[in-house]
Parts: structure tokens; C-alpha cells; sequence
């Protein structure tokens, strides 16, 4: 079998003493969409952080195509092709979303200093094609009506669309979302799901993607990992993982919690 | 200078120091901000305590007035300033406070003028004890210093209030929800940590001079007493004083003719003992970026 | 009248060109450095130790700049460990440190008597009666060629990172960018113009001393950046104009006033203190905010 995108491999995680991610192990095969689902405060978005660089963890592993980048800083682990969104935002409030989209593009002349100053012309043509794509970007994101706008200024879904626009312009080949449809209202989230597969099937891009709405990972993903008290509990494709009694039980406790 | 000498020298430039490093410490767990115009509370203190005593009020009354009078001021500023960009970022209220010490130091300086004043009658006695000078002074300065901490040692473990301000500065959302009136405890807060810096400044006044460089004098070995702590932990403030005042004195005591490359006798100029303090942050900042002492005390 | 213009105006300059250099790193970077007066201190005495010592006036402005950019890169070091709190805490101390060494290390920096005779460049070439007037220009020149140097960082990819670092941290950290190399460059340029200006400052005046680099020298530049407005590097121009101007007309205020030049000199800065106040909670981008970057249809991002 061909080497996975991504490999966490027993990773494990405490925050003074408090065992956030225990033992957890999960592949993201190139070309697929991979779901991450789990109850609140399971440890998703600490596995996110964990792999993206922007955590030291405990033991365990995480290759990203058979290299191991533990220890590696988090920009460094961004320009091999590992690109994380937050669950947060992280909206700009005084750059435009061209702006944004803009600085996301890697390996521009002129991010240094000296270039900046000396190499105007070659500076100029590059910029001049990365406007371009960054309008197609922002277009299919149905963006262009707000391009010039400050970001912080956009709604929490245009946020979340401009994450995914930025990892797209970063050219990533693994796109980890947190939570993309949290907060968005669902013909927007049915739009973002269209995307995603969109993003995949003509730029073989691949995702995880940390998601509450089972709209959203039915819709989108070809395989899920059920974590649960930052322990692996599940996996399967989304309609196995919805029959798990595990997975229900986890889910349903929570639900009759909820009710009581 | 013998050991008992710079152990009696650091315990009393403890004891003022904690009394604003205290401060500096509460400030920034409960409002999130280095506070640059703390400084300047322990000047206005100092001068106000002149003042009073001056115009012939006994020292016993005239330090405690002015240390009350400045809690005050500290609440009117809180409200007319630190209030109204409560939620602006840290930095905001970074240079805000940057704008208030210029303000308040130039505000004593326009009343008072620059030039520097002693305590009428602090003419102190001085006693030997093992092997060291310790002037009666002195003395007051270590006893009003440890009653005073002593106090707020209480009000944080035992009163409701006490309580309130640790909850705040655990989670201020957290303690919202729970009903507490956050303006409310910060005013307090505000009140406690302005009297205690004046009466500080006062206490430095009072073993020294009092000029418009106080406030700037005291602001980074302050700062470097709370960093050592642990920001937002009082007692770590305390203990880093207590490090700070060791510092300065043995820094400058020792002869460093040891070293390679020396000759004869070495001490490091006086000139230098502000930047005593400010290296020992350094050094500590860089080697444990959270403070010597975390997760010590509870609060 | 013409040398009070012209005094005015030269100034203005220097003190714009550090101010740019601080509005480059806070303004645009988001870096907060309470020791500029360090900086400018020490372009101001290595320019002035070494023309002094027989070098021309251009190696020492160039060395005094260049020193304080390295300094100033240096105090990038510690951003990566400490919070922006501590790390300002820490600009304060490193200024304070430096004026303690103007002020002790008697046998290079004559401690507080300071540097008497700091030649002025030009006087040599330029005849008698012209010379004030070929200082100013000189600083113009040099102030517009550092402000356009830095617009054209800004509006580069570079000026785009340091945006993106000023706004989001860790955004710009996850889309690869080399977040603690960039806080180092940015540091680094606004440290080489507030060099420049002090040493500028030793040979307009000829003679400094560490009274000349007191605490309050590095609140009165960020009065002039927080007035001009952050991250608007023309702006600045205004702000150092309206507190230079300030800071002098009252100086002539006690002909009209009766009161103690003392008090006025302290009533001056409780001013600066209260507009500094003002700003940050009335303006917080100042008179003159940050223009937002727009792109029309067929724009080239990196045009002016
Ligand atoms: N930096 C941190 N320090 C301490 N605890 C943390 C930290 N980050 C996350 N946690 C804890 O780890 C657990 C998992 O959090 P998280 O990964 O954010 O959950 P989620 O699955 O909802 O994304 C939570 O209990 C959270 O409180
Ligand atoms: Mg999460």
C-alpha cells in the first residue's frame, strides 16, 4: 500500500497532567476527504495543533508523506504542504480578503527585505499572476463581492470560505479545517461541501476536517475518525460510523444529558 | 560590606518593593496589561505623604492619608481611563499607561517642582546588630512593610473579596456568569494596589529622598520582582522583591576580581544598580519565561 | 526668523525619521519598543565617538545607523519566548541599561559631561551663512529616501507578512511564513532609521550628553506616531510637526506667562501625556489611520 498523506501514529498529549490525546493513530490517504468527529473538548483541535507544529506532544509520531515532522516548526511544516485553519477565525481586521489571499501564496520574491527594495520587475510580474489567481480563488468562493473588504469585517461564514481560500492560495496539499461550518447557515454549508469535493476532484487537493454538522461530513467525506476523551473510539465511512453503538452511545449520552 | 549589612539593606528594599511589585502583579491577572504608570502611584504617594506632613500632620498620619488619598486617585483613573478601553487589546492599554506616566509624573513635577525633599524629623537613629547598622528608620519600613502584606494576605485568603479577585483572575468570563461584579471588584482592586504602591514610595521616601524619579526608579526592579514571581502571583511578587533586593546588593558588593582578566579590586559602579534588577529579569524571562516560582501559591 | 525656520525644519526631519522607524515596527509589524531612545541614543554617540575620533561625517552616520539596526535586531531575540507584555518590559530596560553605560563608562563616553565638538558634515564645502540651511536639506534628503524605502517594503510581500504578523500570529505562522525571522527584519529596519536620526540629532547639535536620551524622549516619539496615526508612515511627518512645534513655542511661553520655566516645562509634557491618553482612547489609529489597500479590476499589487 502506497504511503498515506498523513500518518499520526500514537500520539499522545497531556496538559499537566491532564491526558488530552491518548494513543491516537489515524491516515489521511492522498486525494480523499477525511472526517474528525468527537463530543466537545475530546481533543480535535489539539490533535490540529499537535500536527501543524503549533504543539510539542508527548510520544507518538506524525508523518506527513512518510517524512515525520514532529519537533518541526509550524511554518515549516505549512510549506512542505500542511496547511491548518483555526477554529477561531483569525480574521485580519486591518487586511483586505485580497490582502489575505495574497500573503498566503508561499515562495514569493520579494518577502524578504533587500528583494523587496531590488527586484521590483520580477516582484511586479509575479504579483500580477498571483492577483489573478487569487481573484479565480475568491470567485468560486463566491468571494468577490467582499474582496477589498477588511476581513475582520466579513460574516463568520465568508471567514471560514477565506480560510479555505488561503490554504488553497498557500497551494497546500493537505488542508486541515476546524470546524468549517460551525456557526454558517446551511446553504452555505451545502455550498462549502460542494467546494471541498470540488477542490479535490479537479486540484486533487486533500482535507481533514474537524466537523460537528453530520450534514456536512455525510456530505463530504469519504472516511471518519470518532475520537472520544482524546482516545480513538471509531472509524469507517460516515454511514458505518453513524451505525457505531460506541459512536451512538457517546452521541446519545450527550444528547440525553442534553434533554435532562 | 559585611552579610549582615547587605542581608538588613535587601530585606528593607524588599519591603518596599514588594509593596508595588504587588501591585504590578494584581494588575496585570485581573486586567491583563503592564501597567508603566505603577511607578508613578508610589510617587504620588511619596508626595503626598510630604505634603501632609509638611503642612504638620505626624508622619504616622500624614503616609497613611496619602497612601488612602492615592488608592483614590488609582480608582479615578481606572474610571476615566483604564475603563474605557477595557476591551481594547493589551497593547492599547500598553500604551496608554506609557501616555499616564508622563502624565502623572509631570503633574507632581508641575505642583512640587523638580527639586527633592526628605521627611521633616526622619532623623534616624542608628543601631549596630550583628555585626551590621540598621537604622530605626529602617526598622519602621520592614514592620509596616510585613503588617501591610500580612493584611493583604488575609483579605485574598479569607475574605469574600479576596475570593472574588482570584476568581477573576482564574477566568473573568467564567466569574461573570457567576454573578460577580467585575467593575465593582476592580475599582476595589484599583483602591488596594494604588494605596499599597504609595505607601511603598512613601516607605522609600522616608529611607531616602523624594524626587520626581522615584516612580521611573522603582517601575523595572518592580516589574523584574513580578516577572520573577510568576505574574499574577502576590506571594511570588513578594519573594521576587525579596530576590531583586539580594541582587542589587550582593551584585554590587562582590568583589569581581576573581574574574580572568582583571586587575586588582573590582566592584561594579552603583551606577549600574538599576540595571541589576533588569538583567536578573532578563536572565530569568529568558531561562524561565514564566517566572521562578509558578504554580506556587493559589492565587 | 530664517534660523528658527530652519531649526524648526531640521527638527522635524530628524525626528521623522525615526518616528517612521518606530511607526514601522508598531504601525505596521505591531512591535512594541519602549526603548527607541536607546536606539537613537546610540546612533548619536557612535557617529559621534567616531567622527570625533577623526572618521568623516557619512561613516558615522552610516555606522551609527548601522549599529543601532544590529542592537535593535538583537532585541528580536527574546519575542519568541516572552509575551509582547515582558518583551516591552524589556525594550524599557535594554534603554535604560544603555544610558546607564553613556552615563558610567567615563573613559569612552566622558559620562555625563558627553561629546562636545561633534563636527557638522557640509561645513566644510558649504560657504559660511549656508551651512544650517545645507544640514536641513541634507536630513530632508535623507528623511525622504527612508520614507520611501520603507513605502516600498510596506507595500511589498514583505510589508504583507509583517501585516499578517502584526494582525494573526499564528495565521501567518500556518501559512508558512517565517514569523520570528521577519519580526528580527522588521526590528532590525525601524532600528536602522532610528540610529540614523540620532546620529543625525549628535551632529546637528554637536554636542550630547545622556541627559539627551532620558525616558522621556522615547514617550515623546510615540506621542508623534500615535498623533500621525499608526501604520501610516506619512502621517508621522504631521505628528512629529505638531509635537515639535509644541514641545518649543511654549518654550517662549514664559514671556507671556508668568510662570516658573520649570513649571511650564513639566505642564508641556503632562500635555503630551494627556494626547497620548486622548488618542488611544478617542482615535486609536490616530488623525490619520492606515489607508486600506484596495485593488481596482486590472491593478498590480505591488504598484504605488
Ligand atoms: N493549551 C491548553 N492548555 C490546557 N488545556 C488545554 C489546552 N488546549 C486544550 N486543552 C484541553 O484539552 C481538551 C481538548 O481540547 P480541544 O482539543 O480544544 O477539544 P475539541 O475536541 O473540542 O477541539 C479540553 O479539555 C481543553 O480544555
Ligand atoms: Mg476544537
Amino acid at each position: 500500500m502506497a504511503t498515506p498523506l498523513l500518518a499520526v501514529e500514537r500520539l499522545s498529549k497531556s496538559f499537566s497532567g491532564f491526558h488530552a490525546l491518548q494513543d491516537v493513530s489515524l491516515e489521511v490517504g492522498e486525494g480523499s476527504i477525511v472526517g474528525l468527529v468527537g463530543p466537545n473538548g475530546c481533543g480535535k483541535s489539539t490533535l490540529f495543533n499537535c500536527v501543524s507544529g503549533f504543539l510539542p506532544f508527548d510520544a507518538g509520531q506524525v508523518r506527513f508523506r512518510g517524512t515525520p515532522v514532529g519537533g518541526m516548526a509550524p511554518h515549516r511544516i505549512a510549506r512542505l504542504g500542511l496547511v491548518r485553519t483555526f477554529q477561531n477565525g483569525h480574521a485580519t481586521k486591518r487586511m483586505t480578503v485580497l490582502e489575505n489571499m495574497l500573503m498566503a501564496a508561499g515562495g514569493q520574491t520579494g518577502e524578504l527585505p533587500l528583494q523587496a527594495l531590488l527586484r521590483r520587475p520580477a516582484i511586479r510580474m509575479q504579483q500580477t499572476a498571483l492577483l489573478g489567481r487569487a481573484r479565480e480563488i475568491l470567485e468560486t468562493l463566491k468571494l468577490t463581492r467582499v474582496a477589498n473588504e477588511y476581513a475582520g469585517n466579513l460574516s463568520g461564514g465568508q471567514q471560514k470560505l477565506l480560510a479555505l481560500g488561503r490554504a488553497v492560495m498557500c497551494d497546500a496539499d493537505l488542508i486541515m479545517l476546524d470546524e468549517p461550518a460551525a456557526g454558517v447557515n446551511p446553504t452555505l454549508v451545502r455550498e462549502f461541501v460542494s467546494m471541498v469535493r470540488d477542490l479535490r476532484d479537479r486540484s486533487g487537493k486533500t482535507f481533514l476536517i474537524i466537523e460537528h454538522d453530520m450534514k456536512f461530513i455525510s456530505g463530504a467525506c469519504d472516511h471518519v475518525f470518532v475520537l472520544s476523551a482524546g482516545r480513538n473510539l471509531s472509524s469507517g465511512t460516515p454511514a458505518q460510523v453513524q451505525r457505531d453503538p460506541r459512536v451512538l452511545e457517546v452521541y446519545l449520552g450527550k444528547r440525553h444529558a442534553a434533554v435532562a | 560590606m559585611n552579610l549582615t549589612q547587605i542581608l538588613i539593606n535587601s530585606l528593607v528594599r524588599a519591603s518596599e518593593l514588594g509593596l508595588i511589585a504587588m501591585g504590578v502583579t494584581l494588575v496585570f491577572s485581573l486586567l491583563r496589561f503592564a501597567n508603566f504608570a505603577h511607578g508613578e502611584l508610589a510617587l504620588i504617594g511619596a508626595y503626598l505623604a510630604y505634603a501632609l506632613s509638611a503642612a504638620g500632620l505626624d508622619l504616622w498620619l500624614a503616609i497613611p492619608l496619602g497612601a488612602v488619598a492615592t488608592g483614590f486617585i488609582a480608582v479615578a483613573i481606572d474610571k476615566a481611563l483604564f475603563a474605557r478601553v477595557r476591551t481594547a487589546p493589551g497593547l492599547v492599554l500598553l500604551v496608554a499607561s506609557m501616555g499616564l506616566s508622563l502624565f502623572l509624573k509631570n503633574v507632581v513635577g508641575a505642583i512640587w517642582g523638580t527639586k527633592s525633599y526628605s521627611f521633616e524629623g526622619s532623623l534616624a537613629r542608628s543601631f549596630s546588630f550583628a555585626g551590621g547598622f540598621v537604622t530605626s528608620t529602617q526598622v519602621i519600613i520592614l514592620v509596616v512593610s510585613v503588617i501591610a502584606m500580612l493584611c493583604f494576605h488575609l483579605l485574598l485568603s479569607h475574605t469574600r473579596l479576596g475570593r472574588a479577585m482570584r476568581a477573576l483572575a482564574d477566568d473573568s468570563e467564567l466569574a461573570r456568569a457567576r454573578g460577580i461584579r467585575v467593575e465593582a471588584i476592580i475599582s476595589k482592586v484599583w483602591f488596594i494596589v494604588g494605596s499599597y504602591a504609595a505607601l511603598g514610595g512613601a516607605l522609600i521616601g522616608l529611607e531616602t529622598v523624594i524626587s520626581l524619579e522615584l516612580g521611573y526608579s522603582v517601575i523595572l526592579p518592580a516589574f523584574a520582582a513580578a516577572v520573577l514571581g510568576g505574574i499574577g502571583s502576590v506571594h511570588g511578587a513578594m519573594l521576587g522583591a525579596l530576590i531583586i533586593g539580594l541582587a542589587e546588593n550582593i551584585v554590587l558588593a562582590i568583589d569581581w576580581s576573581f574574574l580572568p582578566a582583571t586587575s586588582g579590586p573590582l566592584y561594579i559602579d552603583t551606577g549600574y544598580k538599576l540595571a541589576v534588577a533588569f538583567l536578573v529579569m532578563v536572565a530569568v524571562l529568558i531561562l524561565r519565561p514564566r517566572g521562578l516560582f509558578q504554580g506556587t501559591s493559589g492565587d | 526668523m530664517t534660523d528658527i525656520v530652519l531649526y524648526f525644519a531640521t527638527m522635524i526631519g530628524i525626528y521623522t525619521i525615526a518616528a517612521i522607524g518606530l511607526n514601522f515596527q508598531y504601525g505596521i509589524a505591531g512591535l512594541i519598543n519602549f526603548g527607541v531612545v536607546g536606539f537613537f541614543a546610540i546612533g548619536a554617540y557612535t557617529s559621534g565617538l567616531l567622527t570625533l575620533a577623526g572618521a568623516p561625517v557619512w561613516a558615522g552616520l552610516l555606522a551609527g545607523s548601522l549599529v543601532a539596526g544590529m542592537v535593535s535586531a538583537l532585541i528580536a531575540l527574546p519575542t519568541q519566548r516572552l509575551n509582547v507584555h515582558y518583551w516591552a518590559i524589556t525594550t524599557v530596560g535594554l534603554a535604560e541599561v544603555i544610558r546607564l553605560i553613556l552615563l558610567n563608562e567615563d573613559w569612552l563616553t566622558r559620562g555625563s559631561f558627553g561629546l562636545v565638538g561633534i563636527p557638522r558634515p557640509l561645513d566644510a564645502i558649504v560657504p559660511a551663512g549656508y551651512q544650517t540651511a545645507a544640514f536641513c536639506a541634507l536630513v530632508w534628503a535623507l528623511a525622504v529616501i527612508c520614507y520611501l524605502a520603507l513605502r516600498l517594503l510596506v507595500s511589498s510581500p514583505f510589508g504583507r507578512v509583517l501585516k499578517a504578523v502584526r494582525e494573526e500570529n499564528d495565521l501567518a505562522l500556518s501559512l508558512g511564513k517565517p514569523v520570528f525571522s521577519i519580526k528580527v527584519r522588521a526590528l532590525a529596519i525601524g532600528g536602522l532609521l532610528i540610529g540614523l536620526a540620532g546620529a543625525l540629532y549628535a551632529h546637528y547639535l554637536t554636542f550630547i550628553s545622556p541627559a539627551d536620551f532620558l525616558p522621556t524622549v522615547t514617550i515623546i516619539m510615540w506621542a508623534m506616531v500615535m498623533i500621525g496615526g499608526r501604520g501610516n508612515l506619512a502621517a508621522s511627518v504631521v505628528g512629529v510637526a505638531v509635537v515639535t512645534v509644541f514641545l518649543n513655542s511654549t518654550r517662549f511661553l514664559k514671556d507671556v506667562i508668568a510662570l516658573d520655566p520649570q513649571m511650564i516645562a513639566s505642564l508641556r509634557m503632562v500635555v503630551i501625556g494627556l494626547l497620548i491618553m486622548a488618542i488611544v482612547v478617542y482615535r486609536p489609529d490616530g488623525l490619520f489611520p492606515e489607508r486600506k489597500k484596495e485593488f481596482a479590476d486590472g491593478d498590480t499589487p505591488a504598484g504605488r
